[in-house]
C-alpha cells in the first residue's frame, strides 16, 4: 500500500534512479577487471535474497531468516547439477534447478513453522540457517569442507561473462525489485500488508492467515533461490563458508537498515551493509561487531529503516540512544494532540449510496440455538438464544461480563463454542474458522478499530472489496471504495492516512470496511462508543441503510438509548444468560433488566 | 485538607483525548461515586489519577496536600494511594495467602510485622479468603477474586483507595458483602473513591457522587440531591426512555 | 543393549547441560516475554572465561567461578540495558527483541573471535576428575554427573526462589500481570534487570560445567540458543520443569542419533523433534501456570 498520499515518485525513488544508473556505468568507468565485477556481483546476489526476505517479513509481516537458507540450497543445488552437467547447464538452467529447489525448501519449512505464530517462525528457520552449513560441510555430494568449484571443471563456462554477465547480473536484480513492486500493489501484496497489521484483522475479512502466509513465505524463497544460482555462476564456486549462519543476520541487517515494507529498502540496506562488508578490508575481523552494533542501533532506533523513515514523526528514544546524540534521533516526542473539541464531523451518510452497494448481497438469517461457552470456571454464555432476520437490527445489551462481545466474538468465529449451534440462513457456521465465516458474509468491527495505520482510508477499504472478489479491475475497486467511504461520509478524508484520524473516523472506516465486503450479516461491537454527537447521527443512519438494504444486523452497544431508537428486537444478557428479549420498549422496561441495571436491591447497603 | 484533589485533569490515549477538564475532591471517611456510561471516561479517569498516562496529560493531583501530578504508579501506591482496577484482577498462579501479602511488597523489608498485620486484618475482613488462604487465586470465583484485589491493595494501608466498578460481572450477594467492606473500610478513616455503572447501589453508599459524561462533570453533589435528579438517570443508562 | 543405555544415560547428562541453560532462557521469558536469543552466546562466554582463567592464568578452580559468575552476569545487564529494555514497553506483537539479541550475540562472539583468536578448542581442566566412572556396567565421565547434580540443585534453587522469596514471588506477579504488578509498587524495569541477572548467572554456572565437556568452540553460542528454544517448544514456553523435559529429549536424542545414525549430522536430531513437536503439539507438552504466550 502506498504509505502516504504522497506521488509515487519521492525523492527516495530519485536517490535510487542514481545509484541504479551508477551501476550500470560502472563497469565502463574503468573498474572492469573480473574480480571487481564478481564482487559486485557477489553483492547483487545478496540483493536478490534480501529482496526476497523483504517480502514475507517486510511486506507480510512474518519475521523469517528463510531465505538464507534458500539461498544456499538454491546456490547448492544448482552448483551440482552444473557440475554434473557442465556441457549442458548454463545460467538459466541453474535459476530452473534453484528455483524448484527452492519451492520445495519453502514447503518443507513454511508448512510446519507457520502453524504457530510469534516468533516460532524467526527461531525455525534460523535453525536451518544453523544446520545447512553443518550438514553441506559433511556430505560428499556437496563436496564437504571445500564445496564445489565450477572454476575447476574443466567442462564448465560461463557462456555469459565479463561486463556482459554483471549486467545480467544487475539486470535480475533490477527485475526482482520491479516485480517486488507490484506485488506490493496488487490484491495479493494488499492481504500480505493487511496480516502484517493484524491476523484478527485480515481473517474478519475474510483472508485465510495460515495460507496468505505460506504464500509469503514461498514467494520469499523464489528471489532467494535464484540469488543462490547467480551466486554460483558469478563465483564459479559455492562452499559451508559462502552460507554461513553470518549471512542470515547480515541480510536481516540489509533490510532492517533499509527500510522493512519499502520496495528500495532491501537495495539500498543491502548495498550498504552488503556492500560494506565487501570492502572492510582490514575490518574485516570486527565485521560482526559493526553489523551487530549497527543492527541493534536501528532495530531499537530506527526501526522503519532509512526508506521508511519520515522525519515529521520524530519519536521517543531510549535513553542511551540520547545521549549519543545523534543528529535527528534524538529529542522527545511531538504528538499532534488533537485538541479536546468536536473534530470537524462527517458529512452526513449518503443512505441511498449504501442501500445501492449493498444491492444483491445474500440476506440470510443468523441463529444461535443453546450456545455456551466457558472460560476456565467462568460462564461467558450460558444457553443463549439469538435469532436475528435480515433487513432488521438486533440490539444487544447488557452491563460489563455479560458476555455481549463474547457473542460475537463466538459469531464470527473467533471462539469455538461448548455447546448449541449458530448457523447463517439454516447452514451451521460454528466450528468454522474466521476466515471462512467472513466469506460467508459476516463483517464485523472491533471494539478498538483495527486499521492498517500507514495506509490511506481509501486503502483500508479497498482490502475489503479486493476480498469480496467481485469487482474487477484496480479502477473500479478504488472507486467501489471510494463509494464505500462516501456512504458514512467520509469521501473527503479518503486520502489521508489511517494512523491520523480520530478514534470516530477509525471506527466509521471501519462500517465503510465492512460496507465493502457486501455482508449479509453485520456484526457492530459497541460502534458508538466514544463517537461525537454528529459521529453518532451519521452512525445510526448508516446502520438503519444497512438493515434497509436486506442484512441482518446484530449491535452489541452501551449506549442504550441509540439501541432503543433503532432495534427492531433488543436481547438483554446478564452474567452469559439471556434474561429478556422482544420489542426495545418491553424489554427496557422488563423487571429483570432494570433490576440487573441498577443492582439488587437486597444487600444494598443504606 | 482533603485526602485527595483532583484539579483540571485532562488525558486520553495517544492524541484521542478521553478525560477532558475533571476536578473532584475526596476527604478521609468519605466514600464518593463517579458515574458515568461505558466510555464516560471513568477509567481513565482512576487510571490517570493512579499514575498510568497513556497520553499527554495535563492538571493536577494532590494526595493530602502533596503534588502528585508528575509521579508513576509505584511512588502513588507508596504514598498511599492505591487503585484496584476493573475485572477482579489478581494473580492467578500465586495463591490466594501471597497475592495478599504481594499488596506490601514495597514494605517488605522495613516493615514485614506491619504486613503480616495487614495480612491478618484482611483476612478478617473477608472471612472466606482465610478459608482458601493456600488455594491458587486463578481457581477463585469472580466475588472472591474481587475480595483477593481489594485484601492486596488494603495491606499498603492506603489513606486513598480507588476501586473500578467492583461489581462488575459478579453476583448480587457478593456484591453485597464488598459493599459492606468498603463503608467498613471508610469508617475507618479511609478515603474511598468508586467508579460504578450500576446508579442504585453507588448512589445507596455513598455521600457524594459525580456524574461523567464524554469525558467531563456534568453533574455533581450530594447524592441525596443526585437520587432526585432526573438527569442521573438519563445520562447513565437511559432511563428516559424506559417510560416510552 | 547396554550401548542403547549407554547413550541413554549421556543424552540425559549431555540433556542436563541443556536443562542448566534452558532454565535461564524460562526465567527470562517468564519476566519479559523475550527470548534471548544471545543466552547461547552468554554460555560461551562462560566457557571461554573458565578457559582463560584456567589455562592462561593458572588461577584455581575457585577463582574461576568468581569469574564466569561476574563476568557473565555483568554481559547480561549490559545486554538488558542495550538491546532489551527499550522493547520492554512496547506492544506484544513487537519482536523487534529477537533482532536485537540475535544481533548482541553476534557482537558477543565477534568479540570473542577477536579476543581468543581462531585457535582450535582446547579442553579445559575440570574440577573433577576425568577417570571414567563405572556405575554398574555403565561407563560415563563425573563431568557429565556433576552436570546432572549442579542442575537438580540450581532447579531447586530456583523454585525455592520463586516460591519462598519476595523477589521471585514479585517475578511471578509481573509473568501474570504486570499492569498490577506495576500498580502494587513492582516496577517491571527491575523485574527485567532481575531476569537477566539470574539469566546470567545460570549461563555462567551454564559455562563453567559445561567447559571441561565441551571444547572452548567460538560457535556454540547459537546452536544453544536454538536447543534452547525447542526444549522450550517442547516443554511448553513458561514451564521451568517443561524445559528441562525438553532439554532432556534433546540430549537423549542426539546420543541415540549418533549411536544408530552419523554423529556428523547430530544436529539433525534436535531439528527432527522440532518438526515433530510442531506437528503434533506446537504448544508445547505442558500447561503452566503461567500464561502461555505464542
Amino acid at each position: 500500500m502506498r504509505r502516504a498520499a504522497a506521488a509515487r515518485i519521492t525523492p527516495a525513488w530519485g536517490v535510487g534512479i542514481v545509484v541504479v544508473l551508477a551501476l550500470v556505468v560502472w563497469p565502463y568507468l574503468g573498474h572492469s577487471q573480473a574480480y571487481q565485477l564478481t564482487r559486485l556481483e557477489y553483492i547483487f546476489t545478496g540483493l536478490m535474497v534480501a529482496i526476497g526476505l523483504n517480502i514475507v517479513t517486510g511486506y507480510a509481516g512474518q519475521l523469517s531468516l528463510g531465505p538464507g537458507a534458500v539461498y544456499a540450497v538454491g546456490g547448492y543445488a544448482a552448483a551440482i547439477v552444473a557440475n554434473d552437467h557442465a556441457s549442458v547447464v548454463g545460467l538459466a538452467g541453474m535459476c530452473g534447478v534453484a528455483l524448484v529447489a527452492s519451492a520445495v525448501l519453502g514447503l518443507v519449512i513454511g508448512v510446519p513453522s507457520l502453524r504457530v505464530g510469534g516468533f516460532y517462525l524467526g527461531m525455525t528457520t534460523l535453525f536451518f540457517a544453523l544446520v545447512i552449513p553443518t550438514v553441506v560441510a559433511n556430505l560428499k555430494l556437496t563436496g564437504k569442507e571445500q564445496g564445489i568449484s565450477l572454476l575447476a571443471n574443466i567442462d564448465f563456462h560461463q557462456h555469459v561473462s565479463g561486463v556482459a554477465l554483471y549486467q545480467v547480473t544487475l539486470a535480475a536484480v533490477l527485475v526482482l525489485l520491479v516485480l517486488s513492486w507490484l506485488l506490493l500493489e496488487s490484491r495479493l501484496g494488499h492481504r500480505f500488508v493487511t496480516l502484517a497489521t493484524s491476523e484478527e484483522l485480515a481473517s474478519s475479512i475474510g483472508i485465510p492467515p495460515y495460507r496468505t502466509k505460506l504464500l509469503a513465505f514461498l514467494l520469499s524463497a523464489l528471489p532467494a533461490g535464484i540469488g543462490g544460482a547467480f551466486y554460483a555462476y558469478t563465483q564459479q564456486f559455492i562452499s559451508p563458508g559462502s552460507v554461513s549462519p553470518q549471512l542470515s543476520i547480515y541480510l536481516l541487517a540489509a533490510c532492517v537498515v533499509g527500510g522493512f515494507g519499502t520496495v528500495l529498502g532491501p537495495f539500498v540496506g543491502g548495498l550498504i551493509v552488503i556492500g560494506l562488508s565487501q570492502y572492510l578490508g582490514r575490518f574485516e575481523q570486527y565485521e560482526g561487531i559493526i553489523f551487530g552494533v549497527l543492527l541493534v542501533l536501528f532495530a531499537v532506533g530506527l526501526p522503519e529503516g532509512i526508506m521508511g523513515f519520515e522525519p515529521r514523526r520524530v519519536r521517543v528514544r531510549p535513553v542511551w540512544l540520547r545521549a549519543l546524540r545523534l543528529p535527528g534521533l534524538g529529542g522527545p516526542r511531538v504528538e499532534p494532540v488533537v485538541r479536546a473539541v468536536e473534530p470537524s464531523a462527517p458529512r452526513p451518510a449518503a443512505v441511498g449510496a449504501v442501500a445501492e452497494l449493498l444491492s444483491g448481497a445474500p440476506a440470510e438469517r443468523l441463529e444461535a440455538r443453546n450456545v455456551s461457552r466457558a472460560f476456565g470456571g467462568v460462564r461467558a454464555l450460558d444457553d443463549v438464544d439469538v435469532t436475528v432476520r435480515p433487513g432488521t437490527i438486533h440490539g444487544l445489551i447488557g452491563s460489563n461480563g455479560s458476555g455481549k462481545t463474547t457473542l460475537l466474538n463466538v459469531v464470527s468465529g473467533y471462539y469455538a463454542i461448548d455447546r448449541g449451534r449458530i448457523a447463517l440462513g439454516g447452514a451451521r457456521i460454528d466450528g468454522r474458522s474466521t476466515h471462512r465465516i467472513a466469506a460467508a458474509g459476516v463483517a464485523r468491527t472491533f471494539q478498538t478499530p483495527k486499521l492498517v495505520e500507514r495506509g490511506t482510508l481509501v486503502d483500508n477499504v479497498l482490502v475489503a472489496v479486493e476480498q469480496r472478489g467481485e469487482v474487477r479491475g484496480r479502477r473500479a475497486a478504488v472507486d467501489t471504495a471510494r463509494r464505500c467511504l462516501a456512504a458514512v461520509g467520509l469521501a473527503e478524508r479518503a486520502d489521508e492516512r489511517a494512523g491520523t484520524q480520530p478514534h470516530g473516523t477509525r471506527r466509521l472506516v471501519e462500517v465503510a470496511r465492512a460496507l465493502a465486503l457486501r455482508p449479509g450479516v453485520v456484526l457492530l461491537d459497541e460502534p458508538g462508543a466514544g463517537l461525537s454527537a454528529p459521529e453518532v447521527d451519521v452512525l445510526r443512519d448508516v446502520i438503519v441503510a444497512i438493515a434497509r438494504a436486506g442484512a441482518a444486523v446484530l449491535v452489541v452497544e452501551h449506549n442504550v438509548p441509540l439501541v432503543l431508537e433503532i432495534a427492531d428486537e433488543v436481547t438483554a444478557l446478564h452474567e452469559g444468560r439471556v434474561i429478556a428479549t422482544g420489542l426495545p420498549g418491553d424489554v427496557a422496561a422488563h423487571p429483570d433488566v432494570v433490576a440487573a441495571f441498577l443492582g439488587a436491591n437486597e444487600g444494598l447497603v443504606s | 485538607m482533603s485526602a485527595l484533589v483532583v484539579r483540571g485533569l485532562s488525558t486520553g490515549y495517544g492524541s484521542v483525548p478521553v478525560v477532558s477538564d475533571v476536578s473532584l475532591e475526596v476527604d478521609r471517611g468519605e466514600l464518593v461515586a463517579l458515574l458515568g456510561r461505558n466510555g464516560a471516561g471513568k477509567s481513565t479517569t482512576l487510571s490517570a489519577i493512579a499514575g498510568e498516562r497513556y497520553g499527554p496529560t495535563s492538571g493536577t493531583v494532590e494526595l493530602c496536600g502533596r503534588d502528585v501530578s508528575r509521579a508513576g504508579p509505584a511512588a502513588l501506591y507508596l504514598a498511599g494511594l492505591a487503585l484496584v482496577p476493573e475485572g477482579h484482577r489478581v494473580f492467578p498462579s500465586l495463591t490466594v495467602a501471597e497475592n495478599v501479602r504481594l499488596g506490601g511488597f514495597p514494605w517488605r523489608r522495613k516493615k514485614a510485622d506491619a504486613i503480616e498485620q495487614g495480612v491478618e486484618r484482611v483476612m478478617e475482613l473477608f472471612p472466606v479468603l482465610a478459608r482458601y488462604a493456600s488455594r491458587e487465586a486463578g481457581a477463585l470465583s469472580g466475588g472472591q477474586q474481587q475480595m483477593v484485589a481489594i485484601g492486596q491493595a488494603l495491606v499498603a494501608d492506603p489513606v486513598v483507595l480507588m476501586i473500578d466498578e467492583p461489581s462488575s460481572g459478579l453476583a448480587p450477594a457478593v456484591v453485597g458483602d464488598i459493599y459492606r467492606a468498603l463503608t467498613v473500610l471508610r469508617d475507618e478513616g479511609r478515603a474511598v473513591l468508586l467508579v460504578e455503572q450500576s446508579i442504585d447501589r453507588a448512589l445507596a453508599a455513598a455521600s457524594r457522587a459525580y456524574v461523567l459524561e464524554r469525558g467531563s462533570v456534568v453533574l455533581s453533589g450530594p447524592t441525596a440531591e443526585l437520587r432526585a435528579d432526573d438527569r442521573v438517570a438519563a445520562i447513565v443508562r437511559g432511563a428516559a426512555v424506559v417510560e416510552g | 543393549m547396554t550401548l542403547f543405555v549407554n547413550a541413554v544415560i549421556t543424552g540425559i547428562a549431555v540433556g542436563a547441560v541443556y536443562g542448566l541453560i534452558t532454565i535461564g532462557y524460562t526465567v527470562v521469558f517468564n519476566a519479559t516475554r523475550v527470548f534471548n536469543l544471545a543466552q547461547g552466546d552468554l554460555v560461551m562466554v562462560g566457557v571461554l572465561l573458565s578457559y582463560w582463567v584456567l589455562d592462561v592464568q593458572h588461577w584455581p578452580q575457585v577463582a574461576a567461578v568468581v569469574v564466569v559468575l561476574v563476568g557473565v552476569a555483568a554481559v547480561a545487564l549490559v545486554e538488558e540495558r542495550i538491546a532489551v529494555r527499550p522493547f520492554l514497553g512496547r506492544s506484544r506483537d513487537n519482536i523487534g527483541w529477537f533482532i536485537s539479541t540475535l544481533a548482541f550475540g553476534l557482537v558477543i562472539e565477534t568479540v570473542v573471535v577477536r579476543l581468543y583468536g581462531n585457535n582450535p578448542p582446547r579442553p579445559v581442566p575440570s574440577p573433577l576428575p576425568s577417570t571414567r566412572l563405572h556405575i554398574g556396567s555403565i561407563a560415563t565421565r563425573p563431568q557429565l554427573l556433576f552436570a546432572i547434580g549442579v542442575l537438580v540443585v540450581v532447579t531447586i534453587a530456583v523454585e525455592v526462589f520463586y516460591r519462598r522469596t519476595w523477589l521471585g514471588q514479585a517475578m511471578r506477579a509481573t509473568a501474570d500481570d504486570r499492569d498490577v504488578a506495576a500498580l502494587r509498587g513492582i516496577d517491571p524495569r527491575r523485574v527485567s534487570v532481575i531476569a537477566f541477572l539470574i539469566g546470567g548467572l545460570l549461563a555462567g554456572i551454564g559455562g563453567y560445567v559445561v567447559a571441561p565437556i565441551v571444547y572452548a568452540d567460538v560457535t556454540i553460542g547459537l546452536t544453544y540458543s536454538i536447543k534452547g528454544f525447542i526444549a522450550l517448544a517442547i516443554g511448553g514456553f513458561g514451564s521451568i520443569r517443561g524445559g528441562i523435559i525438553g532439554a532432556l529429549a534433546i540430549g537423549v536424542a542426539e546420543q541415540l542419533f549418533d549411536l544408530y545414525i552419523d554423529p556428523r549430522y547430530e544436529i539433525v536430531a534436535s531439528l527432527a523433534l522440532l518438526m515433530i513437536i510442531l506437528a503434533v503439539r506446537p504448544t508445547g507438552l505442558f500447561r503452566n501456570a503461567v500464561v502461555r504466550e505464542v
